[in-house]
């Protein structure tokens, strides 16, 4: 078995300009020196990095068609107004659109330098990431400008067609003094058998403000290694959402650096697991500055014989002073065959500061099933109550108010599926 | 005419005899204060009637109207016509009691469309804030808010007969008063054209029956009723307290 996940040859066979292609070479060769991941390693414990069989999937770039997926077309329909959007299929962009309302110098497109392809600091350090910088074949940059506020959302599509193949999105966003953006990426696929590996990166400059939400809605036989990251400057913030919903394995990253005095960084969840899904999620909370504030709201809930691994790091550098930590994973066990991990940890390294965690794993709550059954709900009405309301809970905290019905619609619809199999389960 | 029939029950939690051979019948109408010291069982009284998991029943009957409550479970013991104001009602994040009166409307047969003007207009008259409805159930509320909640939840309900555990703790005296007048309206003239209701009401303090004014008082200790009577039996114990019937 090698360790090497994919092959430098992978790399250089990709087209694309000669600056990318000499950018990718370099990754290649960085990413050809780090090791595999393992389930031995602490970032992913109770992994199932393992089944992900890269040799099995080829990197692909782009279908040769330029039509916009169906699948597309109903999140755009879905999503309602949008200030602009890309659409990528099989890592190739088949259309960028900006609409009239968009400040002058706000820019949405390929990468055009090695600089432009910079995640910033917050930059991913595993082997999947370093290799999502060696086989990226259309690498998205967006920039707003000093002072621009963007009035909708821009969303960033990247859908999935082809079997067996492996597509690394990837995305750059930076925000300049003043300004706001609100950032919404969707993936989706075919019902296929793919992985892919997407990095975004967020440079949040003095007092900008950054909102994000990642949908994830891959067909049930995908595979995903995501990583996002954001470095957030003085006085900015960067608010952040995932909601995890489909795929096979799939694993989500999040790293939230504050290195600007007064910086806030926030990060929610809503993930929904069925059949034999596992969602992998892993946070970092870096307080690297004074007066920083991070907060971290997720909610999974898990049928079937699904299950979810959570862990988390909160650390307050020395030189935080005065910084505030706060940190809570709840999961609801739709079914007994069900598990979850969930390990929130706290590191603080200054005495003047605030933190706190929670962590819940267990089945609907019996206090409140009662509650609602003694109003004359029945049982599984009153489950049912109890789930919605428990996601809504986590989606009032997402911060792109345009995908929450497009989230919700999602969530309902799988928990439909599940009433059949609750039914047996009481 | 309505009729809860309590006759010898018993009940255990966690092999611990809780009720020991308890009979009492409540009738649409009549105001039942059951009164006892801390500790006594009484919470466990109202659990055993919903049908809470966690009891066991291990001997004696309780009937509404004829039907064996202990058979059903506790929704169908609701849809049958009990309603239970709990002592500490659940927090339930992310749902609004519209969406809880709604389904159990639906799971009784009845018109859930018009819930939502039902619930304002109750509101209204409990003197609780049209924001409050719109939020999650007893999520941040404070212990009067809550208790206001559960009674403009059986206002909706519309039930026959209403458990009241110790729905005066935690209430100041306004909320308090505007409790006890919703109930004791209902005890006179019903819901909405419906027979008038029948209340027991578990309480360990007198200052309750001052607001409520029940027509019979009982005396519960030890798992079981030691002495019944009228409003005077409350005026002994608010004199001399639980003294005289604990041995």
């Amino acid at each position: 078995m090698s360790n090497e996940l994919f092959t430098l040859e992978a790399s250089s066979d990709l087209d694309g300009p000669d600056w990318l292609k000499a950018f990718r070479a370099s990754a290649a060769k960085a990413a050809a020196g780090l090791s595999a991941p393992s389930p031995e390693l602490e970032g992913w414990r109770y992994s199932r990095v393992e089944e992900v069989e890269s040799a099995r999937h080829q990197p692909v770039s782009g279908t040769g068609e330029s039509g916009v997926p169906v699948a597309v077309s109903r999140y755009l329909n879905e999503l309602g107004e949008l200030a602009g959007h890309v659409i990528c299929v099989d890592g190739q962009v088949v259309e960028i659109s900006l609409g009239d309302e968009v400040p002058d110098g706000v820019t949405v497109g390929l990468a055009d330098s090695a600089e432009s392809m910079r995640v910033g600091d917050a930059e991913p350090t595993d082997a999947f990431a370093a290799w999502n910088a060696a086989l990226s074949t259309a690498p998205l940059v967006i920039s707003v400008p000093r002072g621009a506020e963007i009035p909708a959302p821009i969303a960033v599509f990247n859908h999935v067609t082809q079997t067996e193949a492996a597509v690394f999105p990837r995305l750059m966003v930076t925000s300049g003094e003043n300004s706001s953006a609100a950032i919404l990426e969707v993936f989706s696929s075919e019902d296929v058998k793919s992985l892919v590996v997407p990095v975004t990166g967020f440079a949040a400059a003095r007092a900008s403000r950054i909102n994000h939400t990642v949908v994830q809605d891959l067909g049930p036989q995908m595979q995903q290694i995501a990583f996002a990251g954001a470095e957030v400057g003085q006085e900015a913030t960067w608010r952040s959402a995932i909601a995890a919903l489909g795929g096979d394995y799939v694993r989500q990253r999040l790293d939230v650096r504050l290195v600007g005095r007064g910086s806030t960084g926030t990060v929610a969840a809503a993930y929904l697991g069925s059949a034999k899904q596992m969602i992998d999620l892993r946070t970092f909370q870096e307080h690297l500055a004074e007066d920083t504030t991070s907060e971290l709201f997720f909610k999974g809930a898990l049928a079937h014989r699904s299950n979810s691994v959570y862990t988390g790091m909160a650390r307050i550098h020395s030189n935080a002073r005065g910084s505030s930590a706060d940190q809570a994973n709840r999961v609801i066990k739709l079914s007994e065959d069900a598990w979850a991990e969930s390990v929130p940890n706290l590191e603080i390294h200054n005495n003047d500061v605030r933190c706190a965690h929670a962590s819940a794993v267990g089945p609907v709550d019996q206090d409140q099933r009662f509650y609602l059954e003694s109003r004359g709900v029945p049982t599984k009405a009153a489950e049912r109550l109890i789930v919605d309301g428990f996601f809504d809970d986590a989606l009032s905290h997402f911060p792109v108010a345009e995908a929450v019905a497009l989230v919700s619609g999602r969530i309902d619809e799988e928990l439909n599926r599940e009433v059949a199999h609750l039914e047996g389960h009481s | 005419m309505s009729e809860l029939v309590i006759e010898g029950l018993h009940a255990r939690v966690e092999e611990r005899e809780i009720l020991r051979g308890l009979s009492l019948t409540v009738r649409s109408g009549e105001v039942h204060a059951l009164m006892g010291p801390n500790g006594s069982g009484k919470s466990t009284l109202s659990h055993v009637l919903m049908g809470k998991p966690g009891y066991e029943v291990t001997g004696g009957t309780v009937t509404l109207d004829g039907v064996d409550l202990l058979e059903l479970t506790t929704p169908e013991r609701a849809a049958a016509g009990l309603f239970l104001a709990m002592q500490y009602p659940t927090e339930v994040p992310g749902v609004v009691v519209a969406e809880v009166m709604e389904e159990a409307f639906v799971a009784t047969g009845r018109d859930p469309s018009g819930v939502p003007a039902l619930l304002v207009e109750e509101a209204d008259a409990l003197g609780i804030e049209p924001s409050l409805i719109e939020r999650s159930l007893n999520v941040d509320l404070s212990g009067g808010e809550k208790k206001r909640s559960d009674t403009l939840q059986m206002a909706v309900l519309a039930p026959r007969i209403a458990l009241l555990d110790e729905i005066d703790s935690g209430l100041d005296v306004d909320a308090l008063r505007s409790v006890s007048r919703r109930v004791e309206l209902a005890t006179s003239e019903g819901f909405a054209g419906s027979e008038p209701l029948g209340v027991l009401a578990i309480t360990h303090y007198t200052r309750l029956l001052e607001e409520l004014h029940p027509d019979f008082v009982h005396i519960f200790v030890d798992g079981r009723i030691v002495e019944s009577g009228g409003p005077e039996l409350a005026d002994r114990l608010e004199a001399h307290g639980y003294a005289a019937w604990i041995n």
